[in-house]
């Protein structure tokens, strides 16, 4: 896990035992981390990447997630959307 | 690479049996209601699954019978139409051509079992037949020929907060000859990771026909971090928008191998229908623009794969309380068995070191005790990893009462007990087929012919066939009891005495005359059906059980019913044992044989000429075997001053078995026998004791054989 004063860096490589993992360790670290990036540039291997940026909203409101925040590109896959506020 | 392609293969052939097992005790609830929609579901689910993991592994044939019997399911979904017995049977032929199928693919065939042409053609028969009405046969033909698509209203919701940019892209793009904008909405079950699917890997696959405009992500039932397992899949809907030159079939098969309860919708998108309406406004990027749209969309064409029996699609979301588990290949339990029984017996080594003990050190004593807790308990809990319940084994036997009892024409009804008692998962399967022959006797002939018999006799007139598990002590036991005819003593002697099996100037007792039963070639039958009876029956049911390390007797009351009892160890790799020496030789007696020990009177036993010695136990003479005489251990003999007698139970009557000492009462890891023991039938295995001995475990079936050939 790349947690830098606060600033948590998810590799978008990561396959769902590795994000099982992660998420191990952020629900530790939670306190600490105040933003979230991920490197959007490449395809993320696992659709369980996003459900964990919104599980981290979810868990802390105030961590700044932009990928989550308003809509974003990513290549060949078009604009993606997620809806993840009520029930 | 082709190993690899085996394995797959064969794993799936597992899953699949799995699956199958489970459904055709699906089956079975649906001959008891027939009316229940929610069982009909989810034998439907099951099958679907079992269509798209044939396809996927290459049982192209067998996924195109496969689909015949979805769609014959999906049939009898509806509300109106209900299954009969004949449908129910033919259920299970489907399953049955299934399960043969895959056999034949492990034998290395790829043949098709016999009747697949014969119940295939009934299934299609049925389906061309519905149920006679012009709109059932519609509706039928719209199963069949139009690939199960159901018009739907599509939800114009979302489109309508497109920025305009966005719309006059996509516009301009279905301005184009051929091109068109495809709403696809793909709701997936929460099992979809474990399935090996991901919501991208139909991105990629979208974007190969086409370009993917815009996806909206419906994740309101992701969890907090802390509740968070990527085995899961929380995404709840994803609504997908595709401009492609493809045709709809195109943009369907991306989703050909798709399992389970997914529900996918498509959609054919007509912008046009978009002019001069009111939208929402909601956030977007800086470079798209929002025009306006229509409230109202009608569709050009939408359609729907495969609806399922709730109209609203549901969330599906974790539940925390539902137990989890792994599939782990039996080899690795098996690795890590074998190296708990290894820590064993090294703990047993420095527990019983006289070197360490002598030191009369407290804190290495303590430390020892505290091993040997540790150890025991890890043991302990490797070994319930391998212990399952038998109620897949159980269940089984439902389907076989079901075909009997139809074809016996008896009246039938099977209890079943301690379905969840557990047994060593190496063992169940070797349980299968013992268990169906003894059910098969129970309701071939145990079981009166005539249900107005049995009435006559007060029985009720459907017959009753008890099947009970239970542990009794360390022992497995399972019970099938029958409130049939029970067993003529007088006829099983006849018999045995006609097939030179029994002697007629002998005087048997009533459970020798019950155990010629299990001898081979034996059957009383004045018919022999294709049920059982044949003669080669209940001696293959007693070879089972001996190569389990078990026994199996019997009880019978005339007019009564029968009772077989069937007792095993808990599990094959550890056993309770007697440990006894002869001529300093340490040798372990399964404590399942042991009756009883004692040191003998020497008055009490007596020699006769040519036949050996023998001695009254309990009002019944019984033969003595000299265990050092049986393995040649010592020429000279043991003194019988200093002998003991252990009394041993064997169906075919009990024995004495004289030794030496007994030294105790312990569990044993079992080990292997080399290879140049192998000859030695009276020896089935061999263990480590504590001190670093060998100790060998006799085979007291072996044994027995060994005194009969004597006599």
């Amino acid at each position: 896990m790349r947690l830098t004063d606060g600033v948590l860096e998810i590799d978008p490589g990561l396959d769902n035992e590795a994000l099982s993992g992660l998420a191990s360790q952020i629900s530790e670290k939670l306190s600490e981390i105040e933003s979230v990036t991920v490197d959007l540039s490449s395809i993320p291997v696992s659709s369980a990447l996003f459900a964990l940026l919104v599980s981290l909203k979810k868990s802390k409101s105030d961590i700044a997630i932009p990928a989550l925040e308003e809509p974003f590109v990513l290549t060949e896959f078009g604009t993606m959307v997620f809806d993840h506020k009520g029930s | 690479m082709a190993d690899n392609r085996d394995k797959i293969i064969a794993i799936f052939i597992e899953e699949s049996t799995e699956i199958i097992e489970q459904l055709e005790s699906e089956i079975m609830l649906l001959d008891g209601s027939p009316w229940d929609k929610s069982i009909i579901n989810e034998i439907f689910r099951g099958v679907h699954t079992l269509k798209g993991n044939a396809n996927s592994f290459g049982f192209n044939n067998l996924g195109g019978f496969v689909h015949y019997f979805e769609d014959l399911l999906d049939f009898y979904r509806d509300p109106e139409h209900q299954p009969d017995k004949e449908m129910i049977d033919l259920f299970f032929d489907a399953f049955d051509i299934i399960k043969n199928v895959f056999a034949l693919e492990k034998e290395g065939s790829k043949a098709f079992p016999e009747d697949y042409d014969t119940v295939l053609a009934h299934i299609k028969e049925v389906l061309d037949v519905g149920s006679g009405t012009s709109e059932d046969q519609e509706r039928v033909d719209s199963v069949v020929e139009k690939h199960h698509y159901h018009h739907e209203k599509f939800d114009s919701h979302e489109i309508t907060t497109f920025p305009d940019t966005l719309l006059e892209t996509m516009r301009q793009a279905c301005a184009e000859d051929g091109t068109q904008l495809y709403n696809i909405t793909m709701e997936f079950d929460s099992d979809l990771y474990t399935r090996g699917y991901n919501h991208l890997l139909f991105f990629r696959l979208f974007k190969e026909i086409g370009t993917i405009i815009r996806s909206i992500w419906y994740m309101q039932d992701v969890p907090t971090i802390e509740s968070f397992d990527t085995q899961e899949s929380y995404i709840r809907r994803i609504s997908l928008y595709l401009l492609s030159d493809s045709p709809l079939e195109e943009v369907e098969d991306v989703f050909e191998f798709i399992a389970e309860d997914e529900e996918v919708g498509i959609s054919i998108v007509d912008l046009s229908l978009l002019d001069g309406q009111e939208r929402e406004q909601t956030p977007h990027k800086s470079d798209e623009t929002l025009p306006a749209v229509s409230n109202e969309m009608t569709d050009v064409d939408v359609t729907k794969k495969r609806d399922t029996a709730e109209t609203t699609p549901k969330p599906k979301s974790a539940d925390a309380t539902a137990p989890r588990s792994i599939r782990v290949e039996s080899s690795k339990l098996d690795e890590l068995f074998d190296s708990i029984g290894e820590l064993v017996i090294a703990q047993s080594f420095l527990d019983q070191n006289q070197n360490i003990r002598s030191l009369n050190d407290h804190n290495i004593n303590q430390s020892l005790n505290m091993l040997n807790k540790i150890t025991r308990s890890i043991q302990n809990q490797v070994m319930n990893l391998r212990m399952i319940p038998i109620r897949d084994s159980f269940l089984k036997m439902k389907r076989v009462v079901r075909d009997l009892s139809r074809k016996t024409g008896k009246e039938v009804r099977l209890e079943l007990n301690g379905e969840e008692t557990e047994i060593d998962k190496t063992m169940i399967d070797s349980l299968s087929e013992p268990l169906i022959h003894l059910i098969r006797n129970a309701i071939d002939h145990g079981l009166e012919q005539d249900s107005q018999e049995r009435l006559d006799n007060g029985k009720p007139a459907a017959g009753r066939v008890d099947l009970s598990a239970m542990h009794k002590g360390s022992s497995f036991v399972i019970e099938i009891k029958d409130d049939g005819k029970g067993i003529d003593t007088d006829k099983i002697r006849q018999r045995a005495i006609e097939k030179g099996l029994a002697d007629e100037h002998t005087e048997y007792t009533r459970d020798q005359i019950l155990h010629f039963l299990l001898l081979p070639g034996f059957s009383t039958a004045e018919t022999i059906t294709d049920i059982s009876g044949r003669g080669v029956g209940l001696d293959a049911v007693k070879k089972s059980i001996d190569a389990l390390k078990g026994k199996i007797q019997i009880e019978s009351r005339l007019g009564m019913g029968s009772t077989f009892t069937i007792t095993l160890p808990l599990t094959l790799a550890i056993i309770d044992g007697m440990s006894v020496s002869v001529d300093g030789k340490v040798f372990i007696i399964p404590t399942l044989s042991v009756v009883e020990s004692f040191r003998a009177d020497l008055g009490a036993i007596k020699s006769v000429s040519g036949k050996g010695e023998f001695i009254d136990f309990r009002d019944e003479i019984l033969p003595i075997i000299k265990l050092d005489r049986l393995l040649e251990l010592d020429e000279d003999g043991m003194r019988e001053d200093e002998s003991t007698l252990i009394c041993i139970e064997h169906e075919r009557g009990r024995f004495m078995l004289q030794v030496q000492e007994i030294i105790g009462r312990q569990q044993v890891v079992i080990k292997p026998l080399n290879r140049k023991l192998l000859h030695v039938k009276e020896i089935s295995g061999s263990a480590i004791l504590g001190n670093g001995s060998i100790a060998l475990i006799l085979n007291i079936e072996a044994i027995r054989e060994w005194l009969d050939e004597e006599a």
